[in-house]
C-alpha cells in the first residue's frame, strides 16, 4: 500500500500553492510592475496596465490550464485509457480546424454573438471529433494503439485541412491563423476572459457533479449499469462537457498541447484514481502548470514574448515518450 | 519670475525632445533615424535591422506578434507602428494605457514612401526634416525611367529549406517590378506560390531576382539555376540574375528607390 496524503489536505495545499503562484505571476512580466501599484496609487497608468493587461492574462492562464487538464482527466476516465488527451486524439485540432473555418469564411453576426463565434465553432469541431473517436473506439476492442492511430489520422486530416484553409486565405487571415495556431494567451482581456469563463466554469461544475459516476464507469459498462448508472447517458454528458472545455480553451488560446495528458497523470500518482479528488486536483494542477509556462513565455525573452504552446509541447513531448516506454515495459514484462 | 516664464515657455519643446519612442516596422525605423530622431528611440521590432544603430535597441518582438506589456515595459510616450503591425489588440491595449499610438501607412507603392515619411515626421514633430527627406526621395524616384520596358522578371523567394516560391500578383515584389517599369513574368495567381517546373518555363523570365538570404540558403548563385525549370528559361540560358536586399526592394522605405533603380539598370543592360 502506497501512503497517500489525505486528499482534502492535498487539495487545500494545492489551492494555497495556486494562490501563491498567481501572486508571483502577477508580479512578473516584461514590465517592472508589482501588485503594490494597486494601493500605492501614484501612477494611474501603471494601475491600468496591471488591471487590464496583467491580471486578465494570469486569470486566463489558470482558467485555460484548469480546463485542459480537466478535459484530459475526463477523457482518460471515459476511454479508460491513460493516453487519452484532447491534443493526441485530435480533438484540439478538430476545434482548431473549425475556428480556422470561422476565420477564413466569416459569417455576419451581431456584435454580441461575434465574441462567441470562435467558441461555438470550436465546440462544433471538438464535439464532432470526439464523437468520431468515441464510436470508432467502441467498435471492437478498445485498444490503445487503435485509439492513438485514429488520433493520428484525425490530426493529420485536420492539419491538412488547416493547410488548405491557409492556402486559400488572404494575407491578414493567414497571419491570424498562424498566430493563433501556435497557442498563445496573448488575447487575454476582460471580455474574452468572461466569455471563456462562462463556458468553462459551468462545465467544470457539472463534471465535478458527475465524478462519482465516472468512478463507477471505471469498473466497466456492465458493472456500472448494475450499480445504477445510466451508462449511455453519463458517457454522453461527459463527452459533451469535455468537448465544451476543449472548445473554450482552444477558441481563446489556440492549441496548447500536453497539459491535458501530463497533469491528470501526475495527480493520479499523487492522489490516487478516485475522480472525486482527481478532478479538482487536475484542475488546480493544470492551472498551476499553464500559469508557470505562460509566465515563462512572457518573461524569458522579454520584452518580446514566445508562444506558450511551444513551451508546453517542449516539456510535454519528452514526458509522453517516457510514458510510452514505461507502458511497453509493463506490458512486455 | 522671468526665469520661471522662460522655463514654462520652453516646456513643450523639452517635452517633445524627451519623447520615448518605440518604432515597429523596418521602414518606420529607417525613416525615424533618417529624420534625426534616433536618440529618442527606446525600442524597435525584430524587422528593424537598418541602420546599424537600430540593432542596438531592445527588440520587442516580431511586428505581427506583438505583446502589449513588452512594448509598455519600455515606458514609451509614443509608439510608431506600421499598419502591418499585429495583433491590433496589443496596440489597442498600449493606446488605452495613455501611450500615443500612431499608425504609419504601409501599402506597397512608391507613393507610400512619401506618406510614411510624412506620417513619421508629423508624429515626431520634424516636419522640416521630413520635407527635406521627401524631396530627396522624390529626386531619386524621378531618376527612375518611366518608360515601360518589356522585360519579364521572376522574383523568387527562398527561405531555409522550404520550397522556392514565385511572386504572383498583389505582392510587394510585383509592385516593385512594376515600379521599375518592368513586367512580372508570373501572371495569373496571387501572393507567393510554390514554383512548378512547367509554370516557370512557360513564364519565360528574362531576369531572375533572388534575395540575398535566398542565395545563402540555396548555397550560392550557381544553385539558383538548379531550381525547377529555371535553366530552361531565357534568364537561365544567359544567367541573368540580380541579387537583391529584400528589405530594400520590398520594404517600400528609404532604400527602395535605389533598389528599384538598380533593378531598372540591370534590366536595361540585358542582352
Amino acid at each position: 500500500m502506497i501512503r497517500r496524503p489525505l486528499p482534502q489536505r492535498a487539495l487545500l495545499a494545492m489551492i494555497l500553492a495556486l494562490l501563491v503562484l498567481s501572486l508571483v505571476a502577477a508580479n512578473l512580466g516584461a514590465m517592472r510592475l508589482s501588485i503594490a501599484v494597486l494601493w500605492q496609487a501614484q501612477d494611474e497608468a501603471l494601475r491600468h496596465i496591471w488591471l487590464n493587461i496583467r491580471l486578465p492574462r494570469v486569470l486566463l492562464a489558470t482558467l485555460v490550464g484548469g480546463a485542459l487538464a480537466l478535459s484530459g482527466c475526463v477523457m482518460q476516465g471515459l476511454f479508460r485509457n491513460p493516453l487519452a488527451d484532447p491534443g493526441l486524439l485530435g480533438i484540439s485540432s478538430g476545434a482548431a480546424l473549425a475556428v480556422g473555418f470561422s476565420v477564413v469564411l466569416p459569417i455576419a453576426l451581431p456584435a454580441v454573438l461575434a465574441l462567441y463565434v470562435p467558441m461555438l465553432a470550436a465546440f462544433v469541431g471538438s464535439l464532432a471529433v470526439t464523437l468520431v473517436i468515441f464510436f470508432l473506439s467502441r467498435q471492437g476492442n478498445n485498444s490503445l494503439s487503435r485509439l492513438l492511430l485514429v488520433g493520428i489520422a484525425i490530426n493529420a486530416l485536420c492539419g491538412a485541412a488547416v493547410g488548405v484553409l491557409s492556402w486559400i486565405s488572404n494575407d491578414a487571415q493567414l497571419r491570424q491563423l498562424s498566430l493563433w495556431g501556435m497557442g498563445s494567451l496573448g488575447q487575454a482581456q476582460w471580455s474574452t476572459l468572461l466569455a471563456t469563463a462562462s463556458f468553462i466554469l459551468p462545465a467544470s461544475l457539472a463534471i465535478a457533479f458527475l465524478s462519482r459516476r465516472l468512478n463507477l464507469l471505471q469498473l466497466g459498462d456492465e458493472e456500472a449499469h448494475y450499480l445504477g448508472v445510466d451508462v449511455k447517458k453519463t458517457q454522453w454528458q461527459l463527452l459533451i462537457l469535455s468537448a465544451l472545455l476543449v472548445a473554450a480553451a482552444v477558441a481563446v488560446s489556440g492549441v496548447i498541447g500536453f497539459v491535458g495528458l501530463v497533469v491528470p497523470h501526475l495527480v493520479r500518482m499523487w492522489l490516487g484514481a478516485d475522480h472525486r479528488w482527481l478532478i479538482p486536483g487536475s484542475v488546480l494542477a493544470g492551472a498551476m502548470l499553464l500559469l508557470v509556462a505562460d509566465t515563462l513565455a512572457r518573461t524569458l525573452v522579454a520584452p518580446a514574448e514566445m508562444p506558450v504552446g511551444l513551451l508546453t509541447s517542449l516539456l510535454g513531448g519528452p514526458w509522453f515518450l517516457a510514458m510510452i516506454f514505461r507502458t511497453r515495459r509493463e506490458t512486455d514484462g | 519670475m522671468k526665469r520661471w516664464l522662460i522655463a514654462l515657455l520652453a516646456m513643450p519643446v523639452i517635452a517633445a525632445a524627451n519623447e520615448r519612442v518605440v518604432v515597429i516596422g523596418g521602414d518606420v525605423t529607417e525613416i525615424a533615424f533618417a529624420l534625426g530622431s534616433g536618440d529618442q528611440l527606446v525600442a524597435r521590432d525584430s524587422t528593424s535591422l537598418h541602420p546599424e544603430a537600430a540593432t542596438k535597441l531592445p527588440d520587442v518582438g516580431y511586428l505581427r506578434q506583438l505583446n502589449a506589456e513588452g512594448i509598455l515595459a519600455m515606458r514609451p510616450t509614443l509608439v510608431l507602428a506600421s499598419a502591418q503591425a499585429k495583433p491590433s489588440l496589443a496596440l489597442e491595449q498600449v493606446a488605452s494605457s495613455n501611450v500615443k499610438v500612431v499608425t504609419i501607412p504601409a501599402s506597397n507603392s512608391l507613393d507610400a514612401i512619401d506618406e510614411k515619411i510624412d506620417a513619421v515626421a508629423q508624429a515626431m514633430g520634424k516636419t522640416a526634416q521630413g520635407d527635406a527627406l521627401r524631396k530627396q526621395v522624390h529626386s531619386k524616384l524621378a531618376s527612375i525611367p518611366e518608360k515601360p520596358l518589356p522585360v519579364k522578371v521572376l522574383f523568387i523567394m527562398s527561405h531555409g529549406g522550404m520550397t522556392a516560391m514565385a511572386a504572383g500578383q498583389e505582392t510587394a515584389a510585383d509592385a516593385a517590378i512594376h515600379a521599375a517599369g518592368l513586367q512580372n513574368a508570373m501572371q495569373g495567381f496571387k501572393r507567393y506560390q510554390p514554383m512548378s517546373q512547367e509554370g516557370v518555363i512557360a513564364s519565360q523570365p528574362q531576369l531572375v531576382l533572388v534575395t540575398a538570404d535566398g542565395v545563402k540558403t540555396l548555397g550560392g548563385e550557381d544553385n539558383v539555376w538548379k531550381l525547377p525549370g529555371l535553366a530552361q528559361t531565357p534568364a537561365g540560358k544567359s544567367r541573368q540574375l540580380l541579387v537583391v536586399d529584400d528589405m530594400a526592394l520590398l520594404g517600400f522605405g528609404l532604400q527602395t528607390p535605389d533598389a528599384i533603380l538598380a533593378l531598372r539598370k540591370k534590366a536595361e543592360q540585358l542582352p
